[in-house]
């Protein structure tokens, strides 16, 4: 299985054109000083400032100066004060140097013998033309009193992609600097935003390797389920048009995933991804997925396998359409196949799904309450005799009392009806009375008798909030009651459930979401008390 | 020009010339300073010269010390003698602007020994982690589509966790809108998208394409109004 999971990533590297991710080698500088600092600023650029000492290599260019700074997005240096600059047999000196990496031109400030501003093609001071600078050449930020987010004494830039710190101390905040032997820190203008990892709630990640459009990153990560773990991914992006991510997770929680994307044309778009789970579980997921999407609608096909079952289908849906200002709605239809090893009475089914909503814009009602409501509705008919028809009415309430406080309420019955038609087979649906269901405390469960294959799901959900003047520390409590029809036997939705949740910020590094939630009369239990923790930067 | 202007004053008025009747009741004109006020970025310094960011080379008088300290782009200012038009005094990091002082890209020209013709740097950016950053508080808000299971949860992925999909959940206000509040220091650019907890239902824009993440540069009380136009796995 693990050769599929391998032959899939293969095949999608193969599918979305691999070699168009390949990156030319971008050409390298190296920074040597008394002291570097790297300064993301707030204009979106990232500076690296080095003072003291400073030796900058760039291809067969080496620079001596008492400082240098290096706009990374821009590469731009410049380098000032006893500024010597060496290529191949040529050397020259100056006040201050500012070179464009990009196109190579280099602008020099003489003040000796006599004052001049050159303007150098190759580096070669004898062909330099006297012309005025344009302007901001020089242009220099004035760094006293800041703190630079990492520091070092070398970097290694690679241009348009990533600088590599040797040793790196990395800010941790207004507190101590945390020492590591080397960081790569990314600058390109990449969207490296997509990932195939599960979500966590602390993810902290670690670069490792990178050029302008690849990134291989360690992540140290907690989230609820796994605790504290390790992951690793890879990640290749063109543009916005297409990437492919794999991730591993090796300790807690084992599994490998993929995803990977690509847009063929405007509107027309297609992605595979999948996981292999192994340790504790053992599964393996795989699916892929082609859009194209007009102004107006979407047909979308989609094939799915989960370890021996699969699925296909096609679906052309409307998009949210909004008629002002009553309603918006959509409608779908699908066909599709299914296949279930063991699913009786066939393994094989297709299928036809139609679906639809409307729902209403949020009405004030008076004592500053909004409220809004939807309803949605889907038939799905296999071809054995067998159809579900699910509707469900959602109802919304929210207030905002004052600035901290608010409160949201909602209400939703899902009506459902999973029959045979005909009465062809409608005994698989039902309970089999001579084996009675009982709850986990031995009380038998004769509701469940009663099932005819029509279920309904009413929920009741109460969420407060107390958010101190809007700010990031918040209290919230969540009441839910379900009532089901037919409740599993103690296994269905708990008809109580209450959750306080927590949200404090610890210090300027950590944010820690702390909750208890208590699930009442549920699985023979008076209630069952939950913790999730999640820390967050 | 005025310096010109008012040492041209002054030498008629030392000729005694017709300029003389100012002793009958007209006011006479002030002297030229003795000094120019000068603030700028450095460039460089060194060899008889102070070259400010813009390019301008300005003669340092043989007196004057050099401040140990002094840093590339670092502000000064500079009092130039307005006889022999060279720097005679640096001040670093001067606390305020006094009325006197001109701007490093309004020197006086007769001043400047060399002219790139380049200009100052605007105004100085707050960088990330500075001494003088502070924490602010951004909220960020999100209205989700209608078609939104109404018991999913919507999070913030940022970049500060490399957009993991479930790093902060967010609070629900009404049917469609989420909010969440970020403690982040001041100037510091937050990239980010939402998710319903998962890279498989990520947002999408309205055809079905990635969503390069959204980007704001934390500033006291900054609130966005933000909109997903589509999820990846909801048709």
């Amino acid at each position: 299985m693990k050769l599929r999971i391998l032959a899939a990533a293969l095949g999608g590297a193969l599918f979305f054109g691999a070699p168009g991710f390949a990156a030319a080698a971008s050409p390298r500088v190296d920074l040597q000083a008394a002291s570097i600092g790297l300064y993301p600023l707030a204009d979106g650029s990232a500076l690296l400032a080095a003072d003291g000492h400073v030796i900058v290599r760039a291809g067969e260019r080496t620079i001596a100066a008492d400082a240098v700074r290096f706009d990374l997005r821009k590469n731009r240096l410049i380098a000032s004060g006893n500024v010597r600059v060496m290529r191949g047999a040529r050397a020259f000196g100056g006040a201050a140097y500012a070179l464009d990496l990009s196109s190579g031109k280099a602008i020099l400030l003489q003040l000796e013998p006599l004052p001049a501003t050159l303007n150098l093609r190759d580096d070669d001071p004898a062909t330099g033309s006297e012309a005025p600078a344009p302007p901001a050449t020089f242009a220099a930020l004035d760094l006293t009193g800041s703190r630079p987010y990492m520091r070092t004494r070398h970097a290694v830039v690679t241009q348009n992609a990533n600088v590599r710190l040797t040793p790196a101390e990395i800010s941790t905040g207004p507190g101590p600097y945390f020492v590591t032997p080397t960081y790569l820190f990314t600058f390109a203008p990449t969207n490296f935003s997509q990932s195939s990892l599960p979500g966590a709630t602390f993810d902290q990640p670690y670069p490792l390797f990178g050029t302008a459009n690849s990134l291989a990153a360690g992540h140290l990560r907690y989230d609820s389920v796994n605790g504290p773990t390790l992951a690793f991914d890879e990640h290749l992006v063109q543009g916005n048009n297409a990437y492919v991510v794999a991730s591993i997770l090796p300790l807690r929680g084992k599994r490998i995933d993929f995803n990977a994307f690509s847009q063929i044309a405007p509107g027309v778009t297609q992605s595979i991804g999948g996981f292999h789970q192994y340790g504790l579980y053992y599964n393996n997921f795989a699916q892929y997925n082609a859009q194209w999407t007009s102004p107006s609608s979407r047909l979308s096909f989609a094939a799915q396998q989960f370890d021996s079952s699969n699925s296909a289908g096609l679906t052309l849906s409307t998009l949210d359409h909004f008629i002002a200002p009553l309603l918006t709605y959509k409608l779908q239809v699908g066909y599709g196949y299914d296949h279930t090893p063991g699913q009786v009475p066939f393994n094989n089914d297709f299928r036809i799904t139609t679906y639809g909503y409307v729902a209403s814009p949020n009405v004030r009602l008076p004592l500053g309450v909004a409220a809004s409501l939807k309803y949605e509705y889907s038939i799905v008919k296999y071809d054995f005799p067998h159809e579900v028809t699910s509707g469900t009415a959602t109802l919304t309430l929210s207030r905002k009392v004052n600035r901290s406080l608010s409160f949201v309420g909602f209400v939703s019955v899902q009506e459902t009806a999973n029959r045979y038609r005909d009465n062809a087979a409608q005994y698989l649906f039902l309970p089999d009375p001579a084996f009675p269901y009982f709850a986990p405390d031995g009380t038998p469960y004769p509701g469940f008798f009663a099932y005819s294959g029509l279920s309904t799901f009413r929920t009741y959900s109460l969420q407060t909030t107390w958010r101190p003047r809007g700010g990031e520390n918040s209290v919230q409590l969540y009441l839910t009651r379900s009532a089901d029809f037919p409740q599993f036997h103690g296994f269905g939705r708990p008809p109580y459930y209450a959750t306080l949740d927590v949200t404090q910020r610890l210090g300027n590094t950590f944010r820690l979401d702390l909750a208890r939630s208590y699930a009442f009369g549920w699985s023979g239990q008076y209630f069952s008390p939950q913790y999730s923790i999640s820390i967050s930067p | 020009m005025n310096v010109l202007r008012a040492i041209a004053l002054a030498l008629v008025a030392a000729l005694g010339a017709p300029c003389a009747a100012g002793a009958q009741g007209v006011a006479s004109p002030s002297p030229a300073p003795a000094t120019v006020s000068v603030v700028g970025q450095v460039l460089s310094a060194g060899s008889g010269y102070l070259v400010f960011t813009t390019g301008d080379a300005l003669r340092l008088d043989s007196a004057v010390t050099l401040p140990k300290g002094l840093r590339l782009g670092q502000t000064v200012r500079a009092l130039i003698d307005a006889r022999s038009h060279a720097i005679t005094s640096l001040i670093l990091e001067p606390k305020a602007l006094l009325p006197a002082d001109i701007d490093a890209t309004k020197i006086p020209r007769e001043f400047v020994v060399a002219s790139p013709g380049s200009t100052r740097t605007g105004a100085l950016l707050d960088s990330q982690t500075g001494a003088a950053v502070h924490g602010v508080t951004v909220t960020i808000n999100v209205r989700v589509p209608d078609n939104t299971p109404i018991t999913d949860d919507v999070y913030l992925a940022t970049d500060r966790t490399n957009f993991s999909p479930a790093e902060i959940r967010m609070i629900r206000m009404d049917a469609r809108t989420w909010s969440v509040s970020v403690q982040i220091a001041s100037g510091t650019q937050l990239r980010y998208e939402f998710t319903r907890g998962n890279f498989a239902n990520i947002e999408r824009d309205k055809l079905g394409s990635i969503v390069n993440p959204r980007t704001i540069t934390a500033a006291d009380n900054l609130q966005t109004h933000d909109a997903v136009a589509h999820w990846a796995d909801i048709n």
